[in-house]
């Protein structure tokens, strides 16, 4: 049996998609949630598929499985933003975080080093040993915390150890990971979402 | 977060009673382990000595309210542990009692040594010790080299050297791992009677966790009757490797959650004496109570994954996460605290050196890295 994370079952999706489908996909379902009024952050940007966005935007990133743009309406600060739904946002960075380990793992599988691969040597297991043990830590929070104890301080821990955990995974990934197709774009845009869509320090 | 239902929270409420026992004779028992004779009465060192004893060899089941409790499941055995060793993991472990060895019987002994082993643990505080660990090879059980020989008798003789193990110079009953062939059905379990020529233990002094009282143990033929040979009624394939491998699983999130508990004991630490703290101190001690819940939540899980299924694999993570979590907690307390905190607060000291201490125990995060790796390697963990 697979000792798997079992997160509620529309979380569970989200998380699903972002793993195994992209960015593109599992944002699509997120905002899909929010019906019509499109989520921004505090201070009006939000990141879009390319596809559900006005020309122009702030900046535009080519990620595998569709591009994602980063746009901003300014009238959204005056006029009171709709947020985000965070335990959703957490869900599909967790997914996208699994999404970074899947690439890792294979990507590392394939490069040898001396007569093994670069996956089998030791400091790489227990690298990505801990990175998997702190994503188990993660999901196992989150399913047991319910969305009203999300608070500022909170969310903020998580994403930051979600990023930090990435970061990990990254290093492995080494200059595979720095380019702007790659998983590491994915990553790159995962913490963006991260940076856009939480509430800033001193509104605590 | 990582709420209880309603019957484990009155267990954790209970177990939380004892171990407020337990932390107002943690320095006595660190400066002197022996002390825990004059502590068989304390509630919670009562409550460890029969705990783990299933209900059909007479011991009552522990009742709060309207639940019961045997004391079997790991779950049951995390709550209760982190508990305890919050009010302190050196009385936690210096308890007489099943213990480790209570997991081990219960996976591998037949009605006659079940039996033997529980009679002689109901009877009276009885310590027992689980003697694994070999001074050339840690607690790698494939690589044993203390033998159980065959006897002209019929009956075989043990020998060899084990270090580090809890509890052996008190202990009345020693579980033993040995090897009777080289290969992994070779590893075999034997219930050794202490009294017994050739068994001594030496306590060796310890850093941090004395109350467990870790001790070197040399076997010199030490003479085993074949009805206290482990799993004798098991084919060798059930109780060679895979059933230590088995009994591991079960005890992982038990040394888990003790890692726990000292985390805890430094937050309760903090609350109490840094209950003013303002501006960052007190955010750094909100974050720690948080850190605290994210790790309980995944050995939680673990213990629920190792009931259902036996699957030690979240176990590894939860048992790496948690001394971790045991180690930066205590050290960052000291941070939080005052200016030479391990002075003037001699049980955050005790702390930061029992938060060493569980590294070691059932295998060092490198060892459970390696194992997570392995199960993330074949597909059987995922998250």
């Amino acid at each position: 049996m697979t000792a798997t994370a079992q997160a509620p079952a529309p979380a569970a999706e989200l998380q699903r998609v972002a793993r195994t489908e992209g960015l593109v996909p599992a944002l699509g379902l997120l905002l899909e949630a929010h019906g019509a009024a499109l989520p921004l952050g505090p201070t009006g940007h939000a990141l879009l598929p390319e596809r559900d966005a006005a020309p122009d935007p702030v900046r535009r990133y080519p990620l595998p499985g569709g591009a994602v743009v980063l746009v901003h309406d300014p009238r959204a600060v005056r006029d009171g933003a709709r947020a985000v739904d965070q335990a959703a946002l957490l869900r599909l960075r967790l997914g996208l975080l699994q999404g970074l380990r899947d690439d890792c793992v294979a990507h590392l599988a394939e490069r040898a080093s001396g007569e093994s691969t670069v996956l089998l040597q030791q400091l790489v297991k227990g690298q990505l040993a801990e990175a998997l043990g702190h994503q188990l830590e993660l999901a196992a929070l989150l399913d047991a915390t319910a969305p009203r104890e999300l608070t500022g301080p909170v969310l903020r821990d998580l994403h930051s150890q979600v990023t930090a955990v990435g970061r990990v995974l990254l290093r492995l990934l080494g200059a595979h990971g720095f380019l702007a197709d790659g998983p590491g774009a994915t990553a790159h845009v995962s913490e963006l979402l991260a940076d856009v869509y939480l509430h800033a320090e001193e509104a605590r | 977060m990582t709420e209880l239902d309603s019957r484990l929270a009155a267990l954790r409420d209970q177990a939380r009673e004892w171990g407020a026992g337990f932390a107002a004779v943690a320095l006595e028992l660190d400066r002197d382990p022996d002390r825990i004779a004059d502590h068989l009465d304390l509630p919670g060192v009562r409550f460890m000595s029969t705990f783990g004893v299933p209900a059909e060899f007479g011991r009552p089941p522990l009742r709060i309210g309207p639940h019961r409790f045997e004391g079997t499941s790991a779950l049951e055995r995390a709550v209760v542990l982190e508990e305890l060793a919050r009010g302190d993991i050196g009385t936690t472990l210096a308890a007489p009692g099943p213990s480790m060895s209570g997991v081990l019987v219960e996976q591998l002994g037949d009605p006659a040594q079940r039996e033997w082993f529980y009679g002689r643990v109901l009877a009276e505080p009885t310590w027992t010790c689980f003697a694994l660990t070999e001074p050339g090879h840690g607690s790698d059980a494939s690589a044993l080299d203390t033998v159980l020989r065959p006897a002209a008798d019929g009956g075989f003789e043990l020998t060899g050297a084990k270090r580090y193990v809890g509890n052996a110079s008190r202990a009345r009953i020693a579980a033993v791992f040995a090897r009777t062939r080289p290969g992994p059905l070779g590893v075999t379990a034997v219930l050794v009677d202490t009294d017994d020529p050739g068994y001594r233990a030496e306590p060796l002094d310890s850093l941090g966790v004395r109350g467990a009282r870790i001790s070197a143990v040399t076997l010199d033929r030490v003479r085993v009757a074949p009805e206290r040979v482990l799993g004798r009624h098991l084919s060798p394939t059930r109780r060679g490797i895979w059933a230590s491998i088995q009994v591991f699983n079960r005890l992982r999130p038990t040394v888990a959650a003790l890692a726990l508990g000292i985390a805890g004991a430094a937050h309760d630490l903090l609350l109490e004496h840094r209950a003013a703290a303002r501006g960052t101190d007190r955010e750094r001690i909100e974050r720690i109570g948080r850190r605290i819940g994210a790790t309980r939540a995944l050995v939680h899980r673990a213990a629920a994954a190792v009931d259902a299924t036996g699957d030690g694999y979240l176990a590894s993570a939860a048992k790496a996460r948690a001394c971790r979590l045991a180690e930066e907690v205590t050290l960052e307390a000291c941070e939080l605290l005052a200016p030479a905190a391990r002075v003037t607060h001699p049980l955050l000291d005790k702390l930061v050196r029992d938060a060493r201490g569980v590294e070691f125990m059932e295998g060092t995060r490198n060892v459970q890295h390696l194992n997570l790796f392995q199960g993330l390697l074949s597909g059987r963990v995922d998250g």
